[in-house]
């Protein structure tokens, strides 16, 4: 019997090592796109949903905002597929990801119709469930580096990748500061104009499924007032609307006509500023419609900071 | 658990998994705990009484009683909503239109939870009561060790359903320290974590991407998706139940097979006899015989009214049933066209190993077909994945864009297959017990390997606990 005993126990201790072992490999190595948002205290964030994933480089900004001194670092904590709408889940991840005594923080908080969607009928019970199941539902810790948290419970393939990564795709470039980049061409694989139409089509499409089955939600639009308040005390909130592709801008427009009125009067209600660039597609290029590429992202992140700077000069005179 | 179980001396074990089952179930949700002690008291109390009972009419009305509790609980918890909306939809058929989310949520049926394993325990219970009441076992007196046999945690939430004659001897039965059972019982439970984790939770990513959008791809890849799912669901409710078996084994306790090579079935009759075999029985014994019986209907309304029964056991939703009548409708026809078969087989000197190929794969392709009825929220979406399946625009099958993942679907599909094929589903033990102690190291070694690589960190329950 001690016998057995001994080698059940030995069994799990190999277990538990091995597991570890490449667990760490893998933190070591590229995980996944969202990894990188996980694994560090902040002192200010993007947030939003994936057009801010991609459409808003930290780096940019911090480097045009320096002389206004805002607490670093500053992480886009915003994530693709629906993963980071308003909500009590997301509020609380915020909170527990920035730093505990920032006062003088950078808050972008990217906009847009689908920001504040859930499933019809949703009651806020359901929504809290639906918004577990997500990404930051799973895990606790938001901060650290290596994350195991992140990878036991949100990295969504096998760990035979930290020897033979299969999802790595050369064209987004995930960034520490949990940027990611999409660029055209890659050393191995170019995106296609076609490509392009082809995933605007699609996200169309999508858009116009979803459109029949979600709808706006006012419990996610409560929580969004709720992180402005919260986010006022920690530093300066800037709302702002990403530019898309007109004819998605059209779709969004006639699902929520008043959309950027809307904004405007939250704006206004709780002395912020909105800046709406949905309209100013003209000087940027996505490859879906909705999303920035990489040279678009770097533009638009650098006129942002204009538009912020220009809010901040004139509040300061 | 396991530890405290064999330090405790026998006459108090059962407390202590009787107070582990409920923890275990408590966990999820503590308020249903409720609902579980409740058909349980019921269960408890109706079977003392049908054994006292002076008349057959006071047995037959306390079993009654059992049935109509156990049933009246399922309904409430499981079929309100269901029933409520059905209801309402043949109303508004008829004009009279009432909103359904209205009286839902003037009713608050909408907010009721559904608690987890209540299919399964209310049919283990109700079980427990028509043995009582046929005179096949004694009523336990014992309400601790019924409590028991009820909650009994490897099996709470997804089965087998076990029969009282054959669980409740085994709890007052003194347990020794058996460290072959122990071992068997560990190789189950890990062949049971193999199965779900590595293999039904891998094929569950195409399976999600093929049915989030079927109109998106086509063809191929959701006659893939539709296949996988076939696989994803059996490997997913076998590794469960070879968890549970091994887990029980581990305690000194033997559970019953709830599957015997399905797949391998040459029939839609044997397919049935080997597919959540703790179900069919119960369906078999319980609602089946007495209907042909007791109720003189004929075979084919009462195998209709049965497959309406198990398609409503698994959900309340129409989907349910739809898939299993669909498979009611193949079991008539294999039936009604036996004799014509074996004539036209005879006549063409067809081999049996090439009619039972044939059998094998028609049972397969049927199984998958109906299944897309069971994996889908309603009927409109299942028939456009299977128009959408129908029509080959290309031959796209990549869907997660990810060829190595689709490669180990079929390599892990095949693997387990080869073993189910040569050890069946409940001997998986055999392949490394009474080896020597270096291929035994060897094996375990691979294992945490294999697990450790491949597994999927996706947290997916198991599909059957919704049940």
């Amino acid at each position: 019997m001690k016998l057995f005993l001994l080698r059940i126990g030995l069994f799990f201790l190999l277990f538990g090592a091995t597991y570890f072992f490449f667990m760490n490999k893998l933190s070591n190595s590229y995980v996944d796109e969202n990894y990188n948002k996980f694994t560090q205290e902040a002192g200010g964030l993007i947030i939003g949903l994936s057009r801010a994933n991609h459409g808003v480089s930290p780096d940019i900004l911090e480097k045009k905002l320096e002389e206004y001194k805002f607490e670093k670092p500053l992480i886009n904590f915003a994530i693709d597929h629906g993963q980071t709408q308003f909500g009590e889940l997301y509020l609380n991840s915020i909170q527990r990801k920035l730093r505990q005594n920032v006062t003088k923080g950078l808050y972008i908080l990217s906009v847009s119709p689908g920001s504040f969607t859930a499933p019809k009928n949703m009651d806020a019970l359901e929504i809290k469930d639906l918004d577990k199941k997500r990404i930051l539902g799973k895990i606790n810790a938001l901060t650290e580096h290596p994350n195991y948290d992140y990878i036991s419970n949100c990295y969504p393939l096998s760990l035979y990748n930290a020897m033979y990564p299969t999802n790595q795709w050369d064209n987004l470039v995930a960034h520490t500061n949990g940027w990611n980049e999409l660029k055209l061409k890659s050393a191995t694989h170019t995106i296609s104009k076609q490509d392009i139409k082809e995933w605007k089509q699609q996200a169309i499409d999508y858009y116009k499924k979803s459109v029949q089955k979600e709808v706006y939600n006012a419990h996610r639009f409560q929580y969004f007032i709720k992180t402005i308040i919260y986010l006022k005390e920690k530093g300066t909130v800037f709302l702002i609307r990403m530019p898309i592709d007109q004819d998605m801008l059209l779709l969004e427009n006639e699902t929520w006509r008043d959309f950027n009125k809307k904004m405007d009067s939250v704006a206004e209600n709780h002395k912020v500023v909105y800046l709406d660039y949905s309209d100013k597609i003209e000087d940027y290029q996505t490859f879906d419609g909705s999303h920035l590429l990489s040279e678009s992202a770097q533009q638009f992140t650098e006129k942002l900071g204009e538009g912020i700077k220009t809010h901040l000069k004139s509040a300061a005179d | 658990m396991v530890l405290g179980f064999y330090l405790l001396n026998h006459r108090y074990r059962w407390l202590w998994l009787l107070l582990g089952s409920y923890y275990f179930y408590a966990a999820a949700e503590p308020v249903l705990l409720i609902l579980l002690l409740a058909s349980t008291l019921v269960d408890y109390y109706c079977g003392l009484q049908m054994a006292k009972a002076a008349t057959q009419k006071i047995k037959k009305l306390f079993l009654a009683a059992s049935i109509l509790i156990n049933v009246g609980i399922l309904v409430v918890f499981k079929y309100l909503f269901f029933f409520t909306h059905s209801l309402l939809g043949v109303l508004e058929f008829f004009g009279i239109a009432i909103a359904t989310n209205d009286v839902s949520q003037a009713y608050h049926i909408n907010q009721i939870l559904l608690p987890v394993g209540i299919s399964f325990y209310t049919f283990q219970t109700m079980s427990y009561s028509i043995e009582v009441y046929r005179g096949n076992i004694q009523a336990e007196k014992h309400l601790g060790k019924f409590a028991l046999y009820v909650a009994f945690f490897p099996q709470l939430v997804a089965g087998p359903i076990e029969r009282a004659s054959r669980l409740l001897p085994q709890l007052k039965k003194k347990i020794a320290i058996d460290t072959q059972q122990i071992e068997k019982g560990l190789i189950m439970m890990a062949w049971g974590f193999f199965l779900k984790l590595v293999v039904a939770d891998r094929l569950g990513i195409y399976v999600d991407q093929a049915f989030s959008d079927p109109t998106s791809p086509h063809g191929i890849a959701l006659f893939l998706g539709s296949l996988f799912f076939s696989f994803q669901i059996y490997y997913d409710f076998s590794a469960y139940t070879a968890i549970a078996i091994g887990a029980a084994k581990v305690l000194g306790f033997d559970l019953m097979h709830n599957f015997n090579r399905p797949f391998f079935s040459t029939s839609s009759m044997e397919f049935w006899k080997r597919w959540h075999i703790s179900l069919m029985y119960w369906m078999r014994d319980y609602l089946y015989r007495p209907l042909v019986i007791n109720l003189k209907l004929t075979r084919l309304q009462a195998v209709l009214l049965v497959f309406f029964v198990i398609g409503l056991w698994h959900g309340a939703n129409w989907t349910f049933v739809l898939w299993s009548m669909l498979n009611a409708v193949l079991l008539i026809v294999e039936v009604a066209s036996l004799k014509t078969r074996t004539r036209l087989f005879k006549k063409y000197k067809i081999p049996k190993k090439v009619s039972n190929v044939a059998g094998a794969i028609i049972i397969l392709g049927y199984l998958m077909v109906s299944l897309i009825f069971f994996r889908s929220p309603s009927i409109s979406q299942a028939l456009v994945y299977i128009e959408h399946m129908l029509t080959l625009k290309s031959l796209h099958i990549n869907i997660l864009g990810n060829y190595l993942e689709l490669f180990l679907c079929f390599v892990f599909i095949g693997l387990v297959q080869t073993v189910h094929y040569y050890k069946g589903n409940h001997k998986i033990y055999e392949l490394v017990l009474n080896k020597s102690v270096s291929i035994k190291g060897l094996a375990y070694i691979g294992y945490l390997l294999l697990i450790i690589l491949f597994a999927v960190h996706r947290q997916n329950t198991f599909i059957y606990f919704q049940f």
